[in-house]
């Protein structure tokens, strides 16, 4: 902050006779000043869309219409006992893929990733350490270039456009992301607990679901959002893997062409509905989820 | 193990030990059990269909149509010569490099000045954490009803400052909007790791630095980039990889168009797959991005190993 050289006697010379307080000081407060403000504008571009969609979802049609951006309105759930009205089955149906989908397979890749994150962390079976590099490059795999061979497989197996198909297939996307962030928060926790157990005779699978299992609950919580999210976040898979009967509620938003006559309120409930959980996630366990952003990265 | 099981150990020790696995230490042997479903799950959901993908792309293959027929490299070959296919590899590498560098240089910044100016305001990390949490879907959605239209909110806002509405996802600037998409959508997973890591620098190495009279530029330059280096290398190659995948926002913006402007290498492989039913050329497409991909994990993992001796 303090520089030195020419800037700084041209502002001595400026800001000469100003008796403003010490020049440093006043310095700081504009460098200050500058940098809030562009943060807070960078905040506002993050959220702008975010808001602009959930506003859109309880707008009236004359502001939806209306040539200029309407800011005030009084808010109409209108649009909302549109798309959820029992005439209108596709959009509940599609949330109750979407929901059961990601449940399923959040539940399932956990309990996987839960016991190999232990067995890397704390077991470290001979060559644990190649073990887990084999998961983490299991987790670089692109997603979208394994629509292909999903097709054909889901095909042969008779599950195609079904909710199974996705759950099996987001179950081991999630799994090296899950195990990877587990492992990092189960190696955090002391070692003495577990030691301390299994002197009081617990075998090893009891000292880890007596006493690390209940530790691990913000390593299991972020874990799960990760996971959670990702399913129902997914437009790649499900879209190939289950496009008609099975298929959730992202794949039937982007079929929705806004420009064709659609109506934005509509589709702004619907995606406030997609957003709803993530949203609600971030704010429940932003803590959590930054330190599992780091450690899931950086962490080896 | 359970207690009980001990003394059967012993009993059946001899008749154990011609079995290679009974013949691993138990510890060790808990470890490979409990990391069985997770291997399993790698080799038949990921690692399967990632060797199907070499198989499929040596084949002329139509959905729906004939039985698939070994062709040799005329895939790749096809591929490598047709300008359509070039352009979409050419178009990926501009998108991957462009988005990632726009996303690092402005998260850096951001990530510097909320070190700097709302270090204990935990609370800003929520704002930035959102548009990364929600759907690729709901992102693209959320800018195309401010980008779509005559009467659009860009075009009221750019109308502001006097200047006429515009196509945004048309032929002119379709690629440089899917570009702005993706840096907003991705640009706070570089703030927030990059902030991460500079909480871990030293307040008293930068103290230290200033009152040798080293101003902010070389401050940052030569005593916090190099402390933060591992995480910036790391940020970079997972925002690459993830660049380099990028489908979801586009396919709901643009379908890849207009005229193909938008087409990176995710979508051409949905749209070689699923709309032109060519699985070859899917095939050598998926093995592409497999490759750039891996080349990169190979990076990364050789950076982690190396860290994890230091």
């Amino acid at each position: 902050m303090y520089r030195s050289g020419p800037a700084r006697s041209i502002w001595r010379q400026v800001s000469k006779g100003f008796k403003l307080g010490p020049l440093r000081t006043r310095r700081i407060a504009l460098g200050k000043t500058l940098a809030l403000l562009a943060l807070s504008l960078i905040a506002l571009i993050s959220l702008f869309p975010i808001l602009w969609l959930i506003l859109t979802g309880v707008k009236p049609t004359w502001a939806l219409t209306s040539k200029t951006p309407v800011f005030f309105f009084v808010p109409t759930l209108e649009h909302y006992q549109s798309i959820l009205s029992p005439s209108r089955r596709p959009v509940t149906a599609y949330f109750l893929n979407s929901v059961l989908i990601s449940i399923a397979s959040t539940a399932v890749s956990i309990v996987v990733s839960v016991f190999g994150a232990y067995a890397l962390a704390r077991l470290r079976p001979k060559g644990y350490r190649q073990l887990s590099y084999v998961i983490l490059s299991m987790r670089l795999l692109p997603p979208i270039a394994l629509i292909v061979p999903f097709y054909f497989i889901a095909n042969w197996l008779g599950i195609f456009d079904t909710r199974l198909a996705l759950i099996i297939a987001y179950t081991a996307l999630n799994v090296p992301l899950a195990t990877w962030l587990l492992q990092g928060f189960l190696v955090d926790l002391p070692r003495e607990l577990e030691e301390a157990a299994m002197v009081d005779g617990c075998t090893h699978m009891g000292a880890f679901f007596r006493v690390i299992l209940p530790l691990a609950g913000p390593g299991l919580a972020a874990a799960s959002v990760f996971a959670f999210v990702l399913a129902w976040n997914d437009l790649a898979i499900a879209l190939s893997l289950a496009p008609f009967e099975a298929t959730t509620m992202p794949v039937m938003a982007s079929r929705v062409r806004s420009d064709q006559g659609i109506r934005w309120g509509d589709l702004g409930a619907i995606t406030t509905l997609i957003m709803a959980p993530a949203i609600l996630f971030t704010f429940l366990a932003s803590r959590w989820l930054v330190k599992g952003l780091a450690s899931g990265a950086v962490k080896g | 193990m359970d207690p009980s099981l001990s003394t059967t150990r012993q009993t059946t020790e001899n008749a154990r030990s011609f079995i290679p696995f009974f013949r691993i230490s138990t510890t060790d042997r808990l470890g490979y059990l409990l990391l069985a479903p997770a291997f399993l799950l790698f080799f038949g959901v990921l690692l399967l269909p990632s060797l199907f993908n070499i198989y499929t792309s040596f084949q002329e293959w139509v959905l729906f149509g004939d039985a698939p027929r070994f062709v040799g490299w005329d895939n790749y070959l096809e591929v490598f010569s047709d300008p359509r296919y070039l352009a979409t590899i050419w178009r990926t590498l501009q998108f991957v490099v462009v988005t990632v560098g726009l996303q690092f240089l402005i998260g850096f910044v951001v990530a510097l000045l909320l070190d700097r100016y709302l270090n204990e305001l935990r609370s800003v990390q929520i704002i930035f954490l959102l548009p990364m949490m929600i759907s690729e879907v709901a992102a693209a959605l959320g800018w195309r009803l401010l980008l779509v239209g005559q009467y659009s909110f860009l075009n009221w806002l750019v109308g502001l400052f006097g200047f006429s509405p515009q196509v945004w996802l048309g032929p002119q600037l379709a690629f440089l909007s899917i570009i702005f998409v993706e840096v907003w959508q991705h640009t706070p997973f570089v703030i927030l790791l990059i902030f991460a890591a500079l909480q871990g620098v030293s307040k008293e190495l930068v103290e230290a630095g200033k009152l040798d009279g080293a101003g902010t530029w070389a401050t940052v330059r030569h005593i916090v980039f190099p402390l933060i280096q591992p995480a910036v290398l790391v940020v970079l190659m997972f925002r690459t990889m993830f660049a380099l995948r990028a489908f979801g926002a586009i396919w709901t913006l643009t379908h890849g168009g207009p005229a193909n402007r938008t087409t990176v290498l995710g979508i051409d492989i949905y749209q070689q797959a699923f709309v032109i039913f060519d699985l070859g050329v899917a095939g050598v497409l998926s093995v592409l991005l497999t490759v750039f991909s891996g080349i990169i994990s190979i990076l990364y993992i050789r950076f982690l190993s190396r860290e994890a001796l230091s």
